[in-house]
């Protein structure tokens, strides 16, 4: 559980705080409070992460675990009662709410279970929209290999109505690669999909990862896309239950299964 | 309940922030209705009980006085189920005090005088001194008595029919109703006949019933009588000329008619509050059903997403259409709860205003009945249902797996039928306005400005199809050169361009009629008063108040050094009768009666044919528009109806064009003066000669007041002076107006672009995930609004521009309007500022919903 292991399959240590200078995300003793007094909840307690650069990894828990309070303390979405964040070389804490939406347009991609898309916009002004709004020019080269590769080349014109929901997802996705993020967070991406649909997108997830050294960290509760990562964390009750490296469905459900029965 | 209220029931609670918009919609729509209703109750109820005629169960009495007096009279008497036949006659009187102020009727009531006989027909009673016995005596009604400060044996001066003259008050007399509208002073009966003029004056006839016989016994019995007489009248005259037609089928009154004969020359409370509710009503109800209408329809579209979920665990579209009229239902009868007691407080505020600005009399009463509010109920509540089934009807249909995608974007293309139906209406509101326009300088507006209301309906049809071209006119180019946030809300309205319809609708009303309320005043106020400059020609006017002025103020006034030419104006109402080839035409002529010499000298009418040289004895000069519609040219003769009830025929010499707001004809007073009732003057005009010093004319004037208190003259500056102000004040009721209808659309507006903003709470939220900073954000709603703003001021100037171009035309004949620039903007930048602000405010409102939580949980 070195730290300093580049390996995609390795390098990430639950629980273990010490500096790595691969880690494109950390978290440090991040813990999280909603509420105030009696009503007081404690989504996150105390979670100390990182993730390597071009690791895959998914984030598991029965639900109210504490998942999505995770991703949004990890994307600088949300700010952690107690703890630092580093995300992208950065000490998010130490921004502000502009600098953290300069850091997500330029340093980090997204892809949600719904609502990814303008529907007044084309697929391909849905793929660009990061860099219009960074006002930066649309490497074409770079944008044709995106649309190959998310099998889109012959939908940029249409708009978000027009295609099927794994379609839109590849929008989603192709979106989150086009300003070369850094780091990829997925919450449930594959949530609304069918099997089928779904595996196809894991697929492009896992491949456009490994293909461009990204961190890709998704939140799941589903088993089988869990699989698909190098490396399961658990949450539970917001502290981090254990980890499970080179997952099968089996496996994971296994674990899971006994997270629910503690 | 049943299973489907009970699901719409359970919806409301549950999304109550969904609800909010249609229930501000429905809740002002009951307030502005049930205002409305509750005035117009109050108006209709008005009915003036009699006073004068309290003790008469049937009244006779007609627009002339009653002739031949005697025979009907006999008629009468021979009735057998009348008791008692009393005549009236009545004429102006008020009287004088020291300190020369006139005192007559109470609130602006009339102030009449008759002969003591008739006080049996109220009855007036004496409470103290005794009756009129000789010419100089007279008894006052208390009310009368109070304000004068008269007591028997008090010396008065009485302004009447003729020069004023000194009385000895010898009794008071108590009405039998108090407070009265009406002031009454009574006479001895030949002092009476004399003051009234005429051989054998009966302006009115009471017969009191029989005991065991109604009045409507006794009215129809009365009615009988006179038609018989009239027809043995008309039998007789049938070789004779028209001269013989003296009778004139006067009218057999009961109950409330009394009381309207008996005030019909008074303003009537009841119609002005009528008439202002009845405009107030026609538009409000149809500004409150079109934002309904707009805002449901809008409230169901944001469902879509629920509907289709319902729709995929196997809602019938029956059972959706039924659940979202059982909502509908349900969110009415909360906003019902709401806005008809605010609606009733509304319609108080309303009388309080109109009694302050002395349109109705402060002790006008306010009815609100159980029917009213039933009928604004009912009203309300099915004009939701009507306007929510479309709607409902088009979600039902959705295809359960559609739904996402129908949620996301409209369907592509804007109705066919919809459109077509926009263009009709469009073509329909065209052809009511071309007349207008072609009516150059007519003066005839016609109904031009509640066209608006039809244009309004075409431009709500042809919304979505307005939304597209405009849309992608106003979008191309803000995408090109602003290509993050204007190429983003280029993008957005474009796509959503139905949206952008229900946006750009309300923006659209609100700049059409607060427009039109706004300049349509305008319009006419200033054409009214150009045509009045021009007509009039005088130095000085005199006006009377309280009474008419004596024939002998004009002589006297005439005598004062530098003055060049008088004359008196005295109004006439007659009715006018032209006969052709057998077809009669008969209309009301409200005319002058004027001094012929002088008349050219002080008021320009504009002849357009013949000459008021040969304005003499038997003739009349009549305005264009009566003499078109009694289809008569100079030359031809028309019968007149005078007030006294005799008939007799007079040549046209003259036609004349400025007849707007003046007189329907003009006649020499001598002609006039012979069947006249009260021939007194209501304005005497004066011009000086070039060299007077007009100092010591108005001077002189003033001086003549001591013996005439009723005459105000003033120069004729400060008379265009004081018109204006009374144009401006007669203007500020439908000021009144705009400012509720402005209010009104305000929150419409509001109401549905907060509407439309908020529903976009995860599009923002997707946006800042990706890096859109709330700046950006706010910039792309800002042009958004820019282009909703523009589209809606390009529209709604059309509409404007649709109504006021042809009363322009009509009124000035030139095709601009003249209306002032600060109004313009007041209008056009108010709405702009106003759409601006409210989105700006409504997306910082969606801004303040974390991101993550908006998107992030999902559903
Ligand atoms: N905005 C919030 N306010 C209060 N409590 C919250 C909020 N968001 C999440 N929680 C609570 O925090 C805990 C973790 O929630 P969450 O991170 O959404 O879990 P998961 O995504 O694993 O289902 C839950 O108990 C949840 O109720
Ligand atoms: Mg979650």
């Amino acid at each position: 559980m070195s730290a300093q292991d580049p390996g995609p399959m390795r390098g990430h240590g639950p629980g273990t705080s010490a500096a790595s200078p691969e880690a494109t995300v950390r978290l440090d003793a991040v813990s999280k409070t909603y509420g105030k007094g009696a009503a007081a909840v404690q989504a996150l307690r105390d979670v100390s992460m990182s993730f390597a650069k071009g690791s895959f990894t998914a984030v598991m828990g029965p639900s109210g675990s504490g998942k999505s309070t995770f991703l949004h303390c990890a994307a600088g979405l949300d700010r952690p009662t107690s703890g630092h964040v580093r995300l992208a070389g950065a000490d998010i804490g130490g921004l502000d709410e502009n600098a953290l939406t300069v850091l997500r347009r330029e340093r980090i991609g997204f892809v949600f279970q719904a609502f990814n898309l303008l529907p007044s916009l084309t697929v391909e002004q849905n793929i660009t929209l990061p860099l219009r709004l960074s006002r930066r020019r649309t490497d074409r080269e770079w944008l044709a290999r995106i649309l190959k590769r998310t099998g889109l080349e012959t939908r940029v014109t249409h708009r978000p109505s027009e295609l099927s929901g794994g379609q839109q997802q590849r929008v989603a996705i192709a979106r989150a690669l086009v300003t070369r993020p850094e780091v990829v967070f997925a919450d449930e991406p594959t949530g609304a999909l069918d099997s089928t649909t779904g595996r196809e997108i894991l697929l492009l997830l896992q491949e456009s990862v490994r293909s461009l050294q990204q961190t890709l960290i998704m939140v799941t509760h589903d088993p089988v896309a869990a699989s698909y990562a190098d490396l399961v964390l658990f949450l539970a009750d917001g502290q981090l239950a254990g980890s499970l490296p080179s997952p099968t469905p089996d496996t994971v459900a296994e674990r899971m299964a006994q997270l629910g029965n503690r | 309940m049943t299973g489907v209220l009970r699901l719409a029931w359970l919806t409301l609670r549950a999304r109550k922030a969904g609800f909010v918009g249609a229930f501000t919609a429905l809740a002002l729509a009951f307030v502005l209705i049930t205002a409305c209703g509750v005035l117009l109750e109050s108006a209709l109820r008005s009915g003036a009980p009699t006073e004068r005629y309290a003790a008469a169960d049937v009244v006779i009495a007609g627009q002339q006085r009653i002739t031949p007096a005697e025979r009907v009279l006999r008629r009468l008497r021979a009735l057998p189920g009348a008791e008692k036949v009393t005549a009236e006659v009545s004429f102006p009187a008020v009287v004088i005090t020291d300190g020369r102020e006139i005192v007559g009727g109470p609130e602006g009531g009339p102030s009449l005088g008759h002969a003591w006989d008739s006080a049996a027909l109220a009855p007036y009673t004496l409470e103290a001194g005794r009756p009129p016995a000789t010419d100089d005596e007279v008894v006052l009604d208390s009310s009368l008595a109070d304000r004068a400060g008269a007591r028997p044996g008090s010396r008065l001066k009485l302004a009447t029919t003729g020069p004023p003259s000194v009385y000895m008050v010898v009794g008071v007399a108590r009405s039998p109703l108090v407070p009265t509208r009406q002031a009454a002073l009574f006479f001895s009966p030949r002092q009476a006949v004399r003051l009234a003029g005429g051989k054998q004056p009966v302006d009115a006839i009471g017969v009191r019933a029989r005991s065991g016989v109604s009045a409507a016994e006794l009215a129809e019995q009365a009615r009988q009588a006179i038609e018989t007489l009239y027809s043995a009248d008309a039998s007789d005259a049938s070789n004779a000329s028209d001269q013989a037609g003296e009778l004139y089928a006067s009218d057999v009154l009961t109950g409330d008619q009394r009381g309207e004969f008996e005030f019909a020359d008074s303003p009537d409370p009841g119609e002005a509050l009528g008439s202002f509710a009845g405009t107030f009503g026609a538009i409000s109800l149809f500004v409150a059903l079109f934002v309904v209408a707009a805002t449901l329809a809008l409230s169901v579209q944001q469902r879509m997403g629920e509907i289709g979920t319902l729709r995929a665990i196997a809602a019938t579209p029956r059972q959706i259409r039924r659940m979202i009229a059982s909502e509908t239902l349900l969110v009415s009868l909360a906003a019902c709860a709401v806005g008809c007691p605010a609606g009733i407080a509304l319609a108080a505020l309303l009388r309080a205003v109109l009694a302050d600005r002395g349109l109705i009399p402060e002790y006008f009463p306010l009815h609100v009945g159980p029917t009213t509010l039933l009928t604004v109920v009912a009203l309300v509540v099915t004009a939701a249902q009507l306007a929510v089934a479309v709607s409902a009807r088009r979600a039902s249909r959705v295809h359960p797996t559609q739904v996402l995608r129908e949620a996301s974007t409209p369907p592509p293309r804007t109705g066919l039928i919809r459109s077509l139906a926009g263009i009709v209406v469009l073509v329909i509101a065209a052809v009511a306005l071309a007349p207008v326009a072609r009516g150059r300088g007519s003066q005839d507006t016609g109904a031009a400005d509640s066209l608006v209301m039809v244009l309004m309906l075409g431009v709500a049809l042809l919304g979505p199809l307005a939304a597209r071209v405009g849309s992608t006119v106003l979008g191309a180019p803000i995408a090109r050169l602003f290509p993050v946030a204007g190429f983003l809300a280029s993008a957005g309205t474009r796509a959503q361009y139905r949206r952008l319809a229900a946006a750009v609708t309300p923006l659209v009303l609100a700049i059409s009629f607060s427009g039109t309320l706004l300049a349509v005043p305008e319009l006419k106020t200033r054409a009214a008063e150009t045509q009045n400059s021009q007509r009039l020609r005088a130095d000085h006017v005199v006006r009377s108040s309280g009474i008419g002025l004596p024939a002998d103020y004009a002589a006297e006034a005439s005598r004062i050094p530098g003055v060049q030419a008088v004359t008196g104006l005295m109004p006439v109402s007659t009715t006018l009768t032209s006969r052709h080839e057998g077809d009669t035409q008969t209309h009301g002529g409200q005319g002058y009666a004027v001094d012929e010499e002088t008349l050219p000298t002080l008021l320009d009418l504009d002849i357009r044919a013949g000459s008021l040289a040969r304005l003499r004895r038997d003739t009349v000069a009549l305005g264009e528009r009566r003499a078109e519609s009694l289809g008569v040219r100079v030359g031809d003769t028309v019968g007149v109806d005078w007030e006294d009830g005799t008939r007799s025929d007079a040549r046209v010499v003259a036609l004349y064009a400025r007849d707007k707001g003046f007189a329907d004809l003009v006649l020499p007073r001598e002609l006039a003066e012979r069947h006249s009732t009260d021939p007194l003057d209501d304005t005497v005009l004066l011009r000086t000669s070039p060299t007077a010093d007009d100092n010591a004319v108005q001077k002189a004037l003033q001086a003549l007041t001591a013996q005439y208190p009723m005459a105000d003259p003033i120069p004729r500056a400060a008379y265009d002076e004081a018109r204006h102000a009374r144009q401006e004040s007669s203007n500020s009721l439908s000021l009144l107006l705009l400012g509720m209808i402005a209010a009104f659309t305000a929150i419409a507006v509001a109401n549905t672009l907060t509407m439309s903003t908020m529903e976009r709470t995860q599009e923002f939220a997707m946006l800042r995930l990706i890096g859109a900073t709330r700046r950006h954000v706010t910039r792309i709603m800002l042009w958004e609004a820019g282009i909703t703003v523009t589209l809606a001021v390009a529209l709604g100037s059309l509409v404007c521009a649709a109504v006021l171009v042809p009363i322009a035309l009509a009124l000035t004949g030139s095709a601009v309007p003249a209306v002032s620039a600060g109004h313009v903007l007041a209008v056009l930048g108010g709405t702009t500022a106003f759409g601006l602000v409210t989105v700006l405010f409504t997306t910082r409102l969606a801004l303040r919903t974390h991101p993550a939580q908006a998107i992030g949980t999902g559903r």
